[in-house]
């Protein structure tokens, strides 16, 4: 190849633009893969809190959902895993799920932990209710049930496209379903038996009591209960699945609608699992 | 590196900078063989081309929560963060990449004459030796069209340049690249 002279403008010619294309190619080196993997697994431990963690959790890269899921419970003991909000142990809990988020590969198994914390967030709530909890502490759980939801289904962006629901997905959209009714009546519940006015959340505005029952008027953040597009997640128009169903914002009922992480009183601030701290 | 839509990575940048760590690793997988070949573009060692893509995956996640969109493109910011932690690194070490001297570099006639053959002759690591003795902004600019595939303005932006000087920089760059090759290229030989 010759190259000839540049063009007195200092644009570069086509022959000295394959060459430097060349040059950069043969250059261009990829890192080793075991190192890549140790960086980011560095970079991602230190984005999401506890490095010590990350030895242990490592191991859980290669594992399936499952074995996620009891390397949690064994890295933070049986009682934190059991913990409910307001509980001592409970921070712990949060912190082993925020790492193991962190530090989670892109791809099913991460997917499918996103569904898993959704999960864990409904059956916390559900378990407060039966505990007696008080109508605040069911909402900030019902808060963080919502984000938890709302992440998972935000994980989903490289899923296949909407329409092409996996099976797996349809599962956890109908679990979820349930869990939120459960929750929902366990809440609806609390409310009928506590004092009017009593919670000063502004729940119960609605004539039935059940917050987010989708006309606007209430901020409780029942999962499900609908709202306005997210900019990272499935807008409720091209959620499949949650939120199709014709109970959609009729009572309020839990599941009958997508909450995106947008939605009022769907912040993180509650300590959900939204990944990591800023550092 | 991955591929992934736009529209993707702007889910996952909007994410990281909520503090997302999970979507920040997706960010990692898709720039990180760009961030580490510029990094061993400059040093010589592997261990220190990874420590610096380290670093600058470490800073770019401190600074993400206030990364602003309207300004420079992302891939412009994600290389000003790894081109400083490359200065910071030869700063501390007091072991600047020796520069190409410009006033030899051109006195090379305009028609260079680096045949295709001579190319193929070298390896990675001189090639990249090479771009060792490039200027630090020569090589910034050549690493950031030719490896990051940006656009001149983005380049420009990056680096805080107009265009003309980029183009310019980039123009020197080759010249002095075919000299350089050429010199290494006459080593091998003898």
């Amino acid at each position: 190849m010759k190259m000839n002279g540049s063009s007195e403008n200092n644009e570069l010619t086509s022959a000295e633009e394959r060459f430097l294309a060349d040059v950069m190619a043969r250059a261009a080196e990829k890192m080793p893969a075991g190192s890549r993997r140790a960086i980011r697994q560095r970079v991602l431990a230190n984005a999401g809190g506890e490095p010590f963690r990350v030895q242990r959790l490592v191991f859980a890269r290669a594992a399936t959902a499952l074995t996620v899921t009891v390397t949690l419970l064994g890295g933070v003991s049986a009682a934190a895993a059991a913990s409910l909000p307001g509980d001592m142990l409970y921070g712990l809990k949060q912190r082993a799920e925020e790492v193991t988020v962190a530090v989670l590969p892109e791809g099913a198994l991460e997917r499918s932990f996103m569904f898993e914390l959704a999960e864990r967030r409904g059956d916390e709530a559900d378990r407060l209710v039966a505990r007696g909890a008080s109508a605040d502490e069911i909402e900030r759980a019902i808060v963080r049930f919502q984000a938890a939801v709302s992440r998972a289904y935000a994980a989903q962006d490289l899923a296949p496209s909407l329409g092409d629901v996996t099976a797996a997905q349809v599962r956890f959209m109908e679990r979820i379903r349930t869990m939120a009714a459960s929750v929902q009546a366990g809440y609806d519940a609390v409310l009928q038996a506590q004092p009017s006015g009593s919670t000063g959340s502004g729940a119960g505005s609605g004539t039935s009591g059940a917050p987010g029952s989708g006309s606007g008027s209430t901020s409780t953040p029942t999962p499900g209960s609908g709202g306005s597009g997210s900019p990272s997640g499935p807008s409720p128009s091209d959620d499949p699945e949650p939120g199709n169903g014709s109970t959609q914002n009729q009572n309020g009922s839990p599941g009958s609608g997508y909450a995106p992480e947008s939605a009022p009183g769907s912040t993180d601030t509650s300590g959900g699992p939204s990944g990591s701290k800023r550092p | 590196m991955t591929a992934a839509s736009d529209r993707h990575v702007e889910r996952w940048i909007a994410r990281a900078r909520r503090g997302d760590a999970a979507a920040f690793g997706r960010l990692y997988d898709l720039y990180v063989d760009r961030v580490y070949a510029y990094a061993r573009s400059r040093v010589r060692s592997v261990q220190d081309a990874e420590d610096l893509t380290e670093i600058a995956f470490m800073k770019a996640w401190e600074a993400i929560g206030s990364y602003d969109d309207r300004g420079l493109p992302f891939t412009a910011w994600l290389f000003r963060i790894a081109r400083n932690a490359v200065i910071d690194r030869h700063r501390k070490s007091e072991r600047e990449p020796e520069a190409v001297d410009l006033a030899a570099a051109a006195t090379i006639p305009d028609v260079v004459a680096v045949e295709e053959e001579v190319l193929g002759l070298l390896d990675g690591e001189t090639i990249r030796e090479a771009l060792r003795e490039l200027t630090e902004e020569q090589a910034s600019v050549i690493t950031m069209r030719f490896i990051w595939d940006m656009s001149l303005k983005d380049v420009a932006e990056s680096l805080g340049k107009s265009e003309g000087a980029v183009k310019a920089m980039q123009h020197r760059a080759v010249r002095s690249l075919a000299a350089l090759l050429g010199r290494k290229s006459d080593e091998d030989e003898r």
